[in-house]
């Protein structure tokens, strides 16, 4: 069996998959970005694409929207392959790049009037596309603004809203959230979150994991153009030696609290920060899961104000998976 | 500050020397004058002094090639870190406005020194073959020299007070094209002679700038017996010309200092801007593009590249104001007392085809520059339709700005309907009709494919190499086998520029689709 069909019949019955990369390579000059990288991702799943600077993001990005043409490998986008097939694919999905690209001359309204055109619409058409999608981005009262006048996460809405007036199944994000002030990443996030609800698979690059952790149903690890990880975010935590750590925020000091937490069924270890109504508790996964703790805590009575994941733990999962140094 | 200019010298340098494309750009321009050299060597129809016309031949290529590559190459200096928004950062590293203006006009004025420096040894050579001196040559190229030196100080005051490159260079050129243009125009066109002291005052103003001009002084030393005719200043080398521009050079030097604080104040933003296009809550609404097109690409590159409706309203009447100003102050037209149609309809015709050349060139340098310079390139690939249709639905938007200059053209047609039926009486037998039609259109491919490398320039390189290019290869046809017989070059020429245009036409879709994926 060749290598083509061995990709052929793997990809077979994979009818639930939007994006499936399978043994992508890419040379620039004699610089290898990607070697062997293989993943896929669902349908209406949010996925995160998570690596440091230079590890082959964008790279692959470029493979996926059809910019690039894949050196060896195949990369399959709602069954479309991204060399024969990319008419097809280009009308199901919709590229943010990691910079601005837009035409800074235009007001909002004309900018997505431009691309409802593009796309082929018909006048009524775009009228109802642009208002929904101004809604959705918030964007409707700055319509008129010129894009050169608006600030960075106000062109970013506008970058994220004309990706929308396709309608696309895919989106394709690289690193949107980058450059934005925290109020603008949240925003974004929502959107996101929203765009979800609304059915849609995002595919969104970041090179920060906790970042992403929140949002993302699955998550691909990438290093040196090597994939370190893909598949369900979760089972990313699961895989690490450390037990996850959770940031529990009380409304009152209370000197017992400590002694409480601890007798909960699954918790490892509670440690005190310098804040006093603070503690970092952890569980064992294997025992209890992120729910029956919290319904574990609340059942304590105490005044609970704040319980979260504790970044450092993604972080250190994200340093463990990928190497040393910028490439 | 000399550690600071040297600095940003060093960088320009070494960025400079990395890059093959100026490395090759140099080799081009030293085989072509080898070339020449060799033809001339060959050339046995009984030129009196072959040395000299092949020295004249280098020169003016020469001058042609600096006042029209130097313009974009000086006028980008500032601008170029502006455009970039990176003065505000050199200038909190501590670079003061001296420091900063040498540094970056030191290595340009280097790169233009090294491409008259390579040639030098081999014009030397049009001594041995005749006709010219070594006084020539060297009074030659301190010309060329000097006005180098007169057109970077120009353009770096142009630079320093635009906020643009395309706006550093247009205000070049004009300034430049006047220094030209007046003083030539006012003693051999005008034919004015002074009647009273006022009067007389102009006339030698006008008399010492052109005396000033570089093209006056090239005429002067390309005559034979120089020597023997020149007195005073003109003897020298370094003549009055030189002076005059070397003091302009440094004149403007030190004006780009005195007003750089001045015009670079307050950081400006580099977006393009809409210009004359209105916005649909204008209330000029008629004027405005209104809402999209079904065809978006036309739509937008007609609005935004070719300038809308309002601009070819203002191109219309600006064409129509210039060229009959200009032909109604020229005597040489003798219309006073007998104004005639047809002359006035021969003239806009012929002032209506420079322009429309100028224009569309200009038109095919930025078509797909602008979408690469602002990264907007990848969001039009993306749209489900091929990058053909893309690239001619763009190409089509852009030549609505066209339009004026063709109404300005049959407007002329109409005054002169006889005139234009019998050029193309004469020209449809003419191969060199055709050679030029062919050899417009691979100017038009040169500069769309050059603006996908490089900056600003892609305009005059492209005219430039055309202009070297042809100038070359017809030399060459009339050399070998065809003297005599203008038509069998052109035949060559035509076939030549059909190939060298498909050629340009398969590489620029290559590169704009390599492009695309950056």
């Amino acid at each position: 069996m060749s290598n083509n069909d061995a990709l052929e019949a793997d990809t077979s019955g994979s009818n639930g998959t939007a994006i499936d990369v399978r043994g992508l390579s890419h040379t620039f000059k004699n610089h290898r970005a990607l070697a062997g990288v293989s993943f896929q991702v669902n349908r209406q799943e949010l996925h995160g694409f998570v690596g440091p600077n230079g590890a082959g993001k964008t790279t692959t990005l470029k493979l996926i929207c059809t910019l690039l043409r894949p050196q060896s490998g195949r990369v399959r986008v709602f069954q479309h392959d991204v060399v024969r097939e990319v008419n097809q694919i280009r009308k199901r999905i919709g590229f943010m790049p990691d910079h601005f690209s837009m035409y800074r001359q235009m007001t909002v309204f004309e900018y997505l009037d431009f691309f409802g055109a593009a796309y082929g619409f018909r006048l009524s058409e775009r009228n109802r596309i642009i208002k929904d999608v101004l809604e959705l981005t918030d964007m409707d009262g700055r319509k008129d603004d010129l894009i050169s006048g608006l600030s960075r996460g106000m062109q970013q809405r506008v970058s994220l809203a004309r990706v929308l007036v396709n309608d696309p199944d895919l989106l394709l994000l690289d690193e949107p959230a980058s450059g934005l002030d925290p109020r603008a990443r949240i925003e974004l996030m929502e959107i996101l979150r929203e765009l979800r609800r609304m059915g849609k698979t995002i595919f969104i690059s970041s090179h920060i994991l906790s970042e992403l952790a929140e949002l993302c149903d699955s998550v691909t690890i990438i290093d040196r153009g090597r994939v370190k990880y893909s598949g369900a975010m979760k089972e990313l935590l699961s895989r690490t030696d450390e037990h996850p750590v959770y940031k529990l925020t009380l409304g009152v000091e209370s000197e017992t609290a400590a002694d409480k937490l601890r007798a909960v069924h699954g918790v490892t270890d509670v440690e005190a920060t310098e804040v006093p109504t603070e503690f970092l508790i952890s569980y064992d996964w294997t025992e209890t899961d992120t729910n029956a703790l919290l319904a574990a805590l609340l059942e304590l009575g105490m005044p609970i104000v704040g319980f979260s994941e504790d970044r450092k733990h993604l972080n250190q999962a994200f340093m463990d998976l990928t190497e040393r140094g910028v490439r | 500050m000399i550690a600071k200019t040297l600095a940003l010298t060093l960088r320009a340098i070494r960025e400079d020397a990395r890059l093959l494309r100026t490395h090759l750009f140099r080799l081009f321009l030293l085989a072509i004058i080898v070339w020449f050299l060799v033809l001339t060597q060959w050339d046995d129809m009984g030129v009196g002094a072959p040395g000299l016309e092949f020295f004249s031949w280098v020169t003016y290529l020469d001058f042609f090639f600096i006042t029209l590559a130097g313009v974009g190459f000086f006028a980008s200096a500032i601008t170029e870190e502006k455009e970039e928004m990176t003065l505000g950062l050199l200038r909190m590293a501590g670079i003061g406005p001296m420091a900063l203006l040498a540094g970056k006009m030191l290595p340009r004025l280097l790169g233009a020194v090294l491409l008259l420096s390579v040639q030098f040894p081999f014009t030397l050579l049009a001594i041995t073959l005749g006709g010219v001196s070594l006084a020539q040559v060297a009074a030659a190229y301190c010309t060329l020299l000097t006005y180098t030196l007169m057109l970077a100080g120009v353009a770096l005051f142009c630079s320093v007070a635009s906020r643009l490159t395309k706006t550093a260079a247009l205000w070049t050129s004009v300034i430049v094209g006047l220094f030209l243009f007046i003083p030539w125009w006012f003693r051999n066109v005008l034919g004015w002679t002074a009647t009273g002291p006022i009067t007389a005052v102009i006339e030698d103003t006008f008399d010492v700038l052109y005396q000033a001009s570089p093209l006056y002084r090239l005429g002067d030393i390309m005559m034979t017996g120089y020597l023997a005719n020149a007195t005073g200043l003109e003897s020298r080398a370094f003549g009055f010309q030189a002076m005059t521009n070397t003091g302009a050079a440094v004149g403007f030097f030190l004006l780009s200092w005195l007003t750089f604080n001045w015009f670079n104040r307050d950081e400006q933003s580099s977006s393009p801007t809409r210009g004359l296009i209105l916005r649909s809550s204008s209330r000029l609404r008629r004027m405005t593009g209104g809402r999209v097109w079904g065809n978006a690409l036309f739509w937008k590159d007609l609005q935004f590249l070719s300038g809308g409706p309002v601009m070819a309203v203002v191109k219309l009447c600006l064409y129509g104001l210039v060229g009959g100003g200009l032909f109604f102050t020229l005597p040489l037209l003798s219309w006073m007392g007998n104004f005639s149609w047809q002359e006035y309809g021969e003239w806009t015709m012929s002032l209506a085809l420079i322009v429309f050349i100028v224009e569309s060139t200009l038109l095919a340098s930025n078509v797909f520059r602008q979408e690469v310079k602002w990264k907007t390139w990848p969001s039009l690939v993306m749209l489900p339709t091929s990058l053909v249709e893309v690239a001619y639905f763009k190409i089509a938007g852009c030549l609505f700005g066209l339009l004026p200059v063709v109404a300005w053209f049959c407007f002329g047609a109409l005054c002169a309907p006889e005139s234009l039926l019998e050029f193309f009486d004469d020209a449809v037998d003419e191969p060199f009709f055709y050679f030029m039609i062919v050899h417009y259109f691979v100017l038009l491919h040169l500069a769309t494919f050059l603006s996908l490398f490089v900056k600003w320039m892609a305009f005059p390189l492209a005219f430039g190499l055309m202009f070297m290019t042809n100038f070359c290869c017809i030399a060459t046809m009339e050399e070998f086998g065809s003297r005599g017989n203008g038509d069998g070059s052109a035949v060559v020429m035509i076939f030549l520029g059909g190939f060298a245009m498909m050629v340009l036409h398969i590489a620029t879709a290559v590169r704009l689709q390599v492009l695309a994926s950056r």
